[in-house]
């Protein structure tokens, strides 16, 4: 143990609340207070005298070393924060842990002697309260984030019964109006055009049945939340006709969307047997990665679409059909941000491009 | 005050020396790979400061600050803006979190790193000019830079290093701007101090 004189300041540091070391160049310990001394277990006159970093050998790591000696030549104050270094000197807690500090070093000179002050505050209390209000904070946003999908969920899944309410109404009373129509006629008309009669009421009974069918299709669309789905399954899946050969080439990705992604590829298929002409044989499907975003083409070499009709397919009633299927295809994709634009020549086939923004393709997990 | 070709040179050297002496402390401290250069030193005069640096034109900027006096006085201060602040901490602290903000921790973390930073770009200058220096207990202080810069004492300042940092972390490329403020004569008394010092070399 080495002998020195002691700093007059000594004894004032035992009135106050925070650990103060004090230390000479040669780190043996000049000071050493009472609250330190509480922290620690260890008094003074264990310590006083003897290099601090015989208790505390961390205190021998560079981290430290560099920027105590820098303080010790009369350099600023160090500072060493709580998250970087929550305990600087051991100090156990009586229920268990050990107290947070925060600590700062600072040079001062008595009597030609320089020495660094170690000044650590306990901030146990004020960790447990930031952490506390973190919590807290995380799971507010939680709640709000959670709240929001939930009121997004609920927004979109009332569109959607809007919109197939208003199909349904609209639709069927059309079509009602039609049949009630013929049953007009028939009242006093000949019996081959009753024949006729009956034969249009039957193809308008079955369009209202189709009409109620396919809405018990779609009643489910928008009310589950969107879910990855792996594009070359959904493709292949749809059973084409033997005279119809389905290339696919890039689809090995997956696509965030409405878990009815699966009825975009089913209608688009449908839209080629039905309306590609008696030659259509071959439909391609091909993805390629543009820029950010996913772009998946559906072409096949049939008839093609009308000019005359191509800025209107995919309203709703517009086509030869229930003129919904095209229209449900908007719809499912928009669910989730995918679009869908049609681009054929007239003559040379229909081509479908449908934009997958980012963020909503991804490669396949696990691949 | 013009200021030499050779003295700038010194000036910028010295102070590329303190901030990698600063990132090889923070690595070894926080574990990860920071990189800190100083692509850019500018002397500006105080008066210009506020309209020319449109770095350091948003109204909530944090920074920590280290005022020293004797030979010669004034403040070194290391300022970010408070996202980047906060996005620079959380990193370094491998926190994972959506929104990184400046909670009383994070901003006790900041005060260490600017203060790691501050005391490795003086102790650079003062270790070749063998002088020492009275220094103020660091603050981290928060607002536009005419609050930072306490600018009711505006009158008692003249030159401005501008060291423009970046703190390049994992996919982060921070923009950290170190400021050294000299009051009147501070800083020709340093670049003759630095002169001095490169003839006693030679």
């Amino acid at each position: 143990m080495k002998q020195h004189s002691t700093p007059s300041k000594c004894e004032y540091f035992d009135i106050l609340p925070a650990g103060i070391i004090c230390i000479r160049p040669d780190y043996t310990v000049a000071c050493w207070n009472r609250t330190v001394a509480e922290w620690t277990g260890i008094s003074k006159k264990e310590i006083v005298g003897h290099d601090l970093r015989e208790r505390f050998p961390h205190l021998k790591d560079r981290r430290y070393g560099i920027r105590i000696q820098q303080v010790i030549d009369g350099g600023p104050a160090a500072l060493f924060s709580t998250q970087f270094h929550p305990h600087f000197i051991y100090a156990p807690l009586q229920q268990g842990g050990q107290r947070y500090q925060r600590t700062s070093v600072h040079f001062f000179r008595e009597n030609e002697e320089r020495f660094a002050l170690f000044v650590i505050d306990d901030v146990t209390e004020l960790v447990s309260q930031v952490h506390g209000f973190r919590e807290m904070k995380n799971r507010a946003l939680h709640e709000v984030e959670e709240r929001k999908r939930t009121e997004d969920a609920l927004r979109k899944a009332n569109r959607q019964l809007k919109l197939l309410t208003g199909i349904t109404r609209h639709d069927i009373l059309n079509s009602v109006a039609i049949a009630v129509g013929y049953l007009d006629l028939m009242d006093g008309s000949s019996e081959s055009e009753k024949e006729t009669y009956m034969e249009r009421i039957r193809q308008t009974l079955e369009k209202i049945q189709h009409q109620i069918r396919f809405t018990s299709t779609y009643e489910i669309l928008g009310t589950n939340e969107p879910v990855w789905q792996r594009i070359e399954t959904l493709v292949t899946s749809p059973g084409a006709p033997d005279r119809i050969r389905i290339q696919i080439s890039g689809l090995d990705v997956e696509i965030l969307a409405d878990p009815m992604l699966g009825k975009v590829f089913d209608n688009l298929l449908d839209n080629t047997i039905r309306h590609g002409g008696k030659n259509v044989s071959m439909v391609e499907v091909d993805g390629e990665v543009l820029g950010d975003e996913f772009l998946l083409t559906w072409k096949d070499d049939g008839t093609g679409i009308d000019p005359a009709d191509k800025g209107r397919i995919f309203e709703r009633g517009y086509g030869k059909n229930t003129g919904l299927g095209l229209f449900m295809i908007r719809e499912i994709l928009s669910i989730t941000g995918i679009t869908i634009e049609e681009t054929g020549e007239t003559g040379e086939g229909a081509r479908f491009k449908i934009h997958v923004p980012p963020g909503k393709w991804r490669a396949p997990t696990g691949v | 005050m013009k200021i030499d070709e050779d003295s700038s040179d010194a000036i910028r050297e010295l102070i590329n020396i303190g901030v990698g002496r600063a990132a090889g402390l923070l690595n070894e401290m926080t574990g990860t790979h920071i990189r800190l250069n100083v692509p850019e030193v500018h002397f500006v005069e105080f008066s210009d400061l506020l309209h020319d640096t449109c770095l350091l034109e948003s109204d909530r900027l944090s920074a920590v600050t280290l005022r020293f006096s004797g030979a010669f006085s004034g403040i070194s201060m290391l300022i970010f803006p408070p996202e980047s602040a906060a996005l620079l901490i959380t990193t370094l602290t491998g926190e994972e979190i959506d929104e990184p903000e400046l909670d009383a921790l994070r901003v006790e973390t900041l005060n260490e790193v600017g203060n790691i930073v501050n005391n490795a770009v003086m102790g650079s200058i003062m270790n070749v000019l063998n002088e020492h220096l009275t220094y103020s207990m660091p603050t981290y202080l928060e607002g536009d830079i005419t609050q930072i810069l306490d600018t009711g004492r505006a009158g008692s300042y003249q030159w401005v290093i501008l060291a423009i940092s970046k703190f390049i972390l994992e996919d982060l490329d921070i923009i950290g701007n170190i400021l050294m403020i000299f009051e009147i004569g501070a800083l020709d008394t340093l670049l003759e101090r630095l002169h001095e010092t490169t003839v006693n070399i030679r």
